[in-house]
């Protein structure tokens, strides 16, 4: 049997396990799995660090609950990104520190409350002290115009999808597992979820994807947007070119009420001090925004299973790759034997790009406790492209992303090991978890 | 003003902040320099007492993956013990940031979801909002980053998470 036929015969196997595994695994008792059928994938703003835009997230989170009006579960995602000279911010704080005769000396715990011009432990000592005000003050003045300058910057060199081999991925596998998506962009986000929107519609239609901007750093829009008139940042912006129409009014500094990290933001450019502030009028625009777009959505054709973790193929053009998985018994996944022991391969493309999909049961009488390897084969035709595998696991995302250039091709034998894949089940609490081995 | 008032207030009454000689009763108080009244808050509690040292690491005495000025801000900022462990899940989780090998991208995933764990933890085990779990999250990444060194290091870890993603995670991740 040729391979072309053989896949025709897998695929139509692979089908009947896609249905099968996406209803057992809402209704099977004993699934260790939870699936989402919308995703809410938030773009961070200007100077977020990672811990940031997950506190971001679980605010999210509150706002907009555990499922969307039209019972879809949501997950929620962050798709994160880093302002490029964040660390040169330091130096300039250091400085600052050191005015007044060296007044707060050496006191860099003061510098995440400092990027909002305020904060609990800044206010305690400027009670203290009244001259302390005179170095916050110097130190915000001097951050909006580097904030302006960091995002112009960038404006002149936006990101594409291709620098977010991540991000991308991540995409595809949403689409080919058939999840609604929806992009919330907060500030300089707003570049990245535009390439990310742009990249999602060569995957799905426009029904599929909805983009969300807030406090837009980009004049290029995909969907509605809130931007507040004393956003200071965006104002900045709009001197030095074109931004986003203001949409909403919000009270002077010493007029707002605090968001709930107890900060108000002298640059009025916040996510949690300003725009989901519930204290503000305008956060009842972004949230309207956020349930409009949830509600519109339709999820596109699934054309692959959610597992406890799955591994996601593609690559950069024409050519046959192939994704082999090798379970903790030894069963050998792959094109040609599509079911496994404990999973499934349930796309494979012969052609160009991927994807391919394997998945690993939810079912916890079928997914085996051990090592999964991950592993490419060139198939043919395919020498000297970039292939990337994503692997991911259904509670905590993305756990790694590979690249490799593949070598000549070499059939079967897949000569690009990737990952180990660890599973785990605890003996007391019978809770499976996954991890990336060595 | 009031704020103020009481702050300044609560400062001279701790012992060995009020400015008094102490010897004889005097009632005649040497007038702090600014510097000596953050000092003084410091002291006081109202901004946090941390190790200044130079290393990525600080002491940590009993080894359990936290500073011990970390701990000892956790154990007086944050009341009950379920509080107290999730913040010490997730200093521990930030402390990790600090050192991780940053061209090692699964471990640098790794630590983010630690950290990502103990923030959702803290969402759980301060749920009343009070504290709010998103300010007690910002103070432990300040304490963290609290050197020039600690938080350049902090920096770094961030943009190795540049282009990542990461899924809130469900159910409890307390540890």
């Amino acid at each position: 049997m040729n391979k072309s036929i053989q896949r025709v015969l897998c695929a139509a196997l692979a089908f009947l396990l896609c249905i099968s595994g996406a209803s057992a695994q809402v209704s099977t008792p004993s699934s260790v799995c939870r699936d989402a059928g919308l995703i809410f994938a938030f773009f961070n703003g200007v100077q977020t660090t990672k811990a940031q835009a997950e506190v971001a997230k679980q605010e999210f989170k509150h706002l907009h609950g555990d499922q969307s009006a039209s019972g879809d579960r949501i997950s929620y995602e962050v798709m994160y990104n880093y302002s490029n000279g964040f660390e040169d911010f330091v130096e300039t704080f250091e400085q600052r520190l050191l005015e007044q005769e060296g007044l707060l000396e050496g006191r860099f715990e003061l510098f995440f409350e400092a990027l909002k011009g305020d904060g609990p432990w800044w206010s305690r000592i400027i009670d203290s002290v009244a001259s302390a005000a005179g170095i916050l003050k110097g130190f915000v003045d001097w951050y909006e115009a580097a904030a302006v300058r960091s995002l112009t910057a960038l404006l002149g060199n936006p990101p594409t999808s291709v620098n977010y081999a991540e991000h991308r991925s991540r995409i595809q596998n949403w689409v080919i597992e058939g999840k609604k998506i929806l992009i919330v962009a907060h500030s300089q986000g707003n570049l990245f979820a535009n390439a990310a929107y742009n990249f999602a519609l060569s995957q799905t239609t426009a029904d599929s994807v909805k983009l969300v901007h807030i406090a837009p750093a980009s004049p290029a829009l995909n969907g509605r947007h809130t931007l507040a008139d004393l956003d200071l940042v965006i104002n900045g912006l709009r001197a030095v070119g074109s931004v986003a129409s203001i949409t909403d009014f919000i009270p002077g500094y010493l007029l707002r009420p605090a968001g709930v990290n107890g900060q108000k933001d002298a640059l009025g450019h916040g996510l949690l001090e300003i725009y989901i502030n519930q204290g503000l009028v305008i956060s009842s625009r972004v949230k309207s925004h956020i349930e409009a777009a949830m509600a519109a959505l339709v999820a596109p054709p699934v054309q692959a299973t959610s597992g406890f973790f799955t591994a996601t193929l593609t690559w950069d053009g024409s050519g046959d790759v192939d994704l082999h998985a090798y379970e903790p018994d030894g069963s050998h996944v792959y094109y040609a034997e599509m079911t496994g022991n404990s999973g499934y391969l349930d796309v494979d493309n012969v052609v160009a790009n991927g994807p391919e999909h394997y998945y690993a049961s939810c079912d916890a009488a079928t997914l085996q406790p051990g090592t999964y390897q991950v592993k490419l084969a060139n198939y043919n035709a395919a020498d000297g492209r970039t292939a990337t595998v994503q692997i991911a696991s259904w509670n905590d995302g993305v756990l790694g992303t590979k690249s490799v250039t593949l070598g000549e091709a070499t059939g079967d034998i897949p000569a690009h090991p990737l990952f180990n894949v660890v599973v785990t089940k605890n003996a007391q609490t019978g809770k499976f978890s996954v991890a990336i081995g060595q | 003003m009031i704020r103020k008032l009481l702050i300044a207030s609560l400062v001279t009454a701790v012992p060995g902040c009020g400015g008094g000689g102490g010897s004889g009763g005097s009632n005649t108080e040497t007038p702090k320099t600014p510097k000596e009244q953050v000092s003084a808050l410091e002291t006081s509690g109202f901004i946090p007492q941390l190790d200044r040292g130079t290393s990525l690491t600080g002491s940590d005495a009993n080894s359990n993956g936290v500073r011990d000025d970390i701990e000892t801000f956790i154990a007086k900022t944050y009341s009950t013990e379920p509080r107290r462990a999730a913040a010490l899940q997730t200093a521990k989780a930030l402390q990790h940031a600090l050192v991780v090998t940053l061209t090692d991208a699964t471990a640098v995933k790794a630590v983010d979801r630690q950290i990502s764990h103990g923030i959702n933890c803290i969402y759980k085990q301060f749920a009343d909002n009070s504290p709010h779990p998103a300010r007690v999250t910002q103070e432990l990444e300040s304490v963290t980053t609290n050197t020039k060194e600690r938080l350049l290091a902090y920096l770094q870890f961030n943009k190795a998470l540049d282009g990542t993603s990461s899924a809130l995670p469900q159910g409890d991740t307390c540890e």
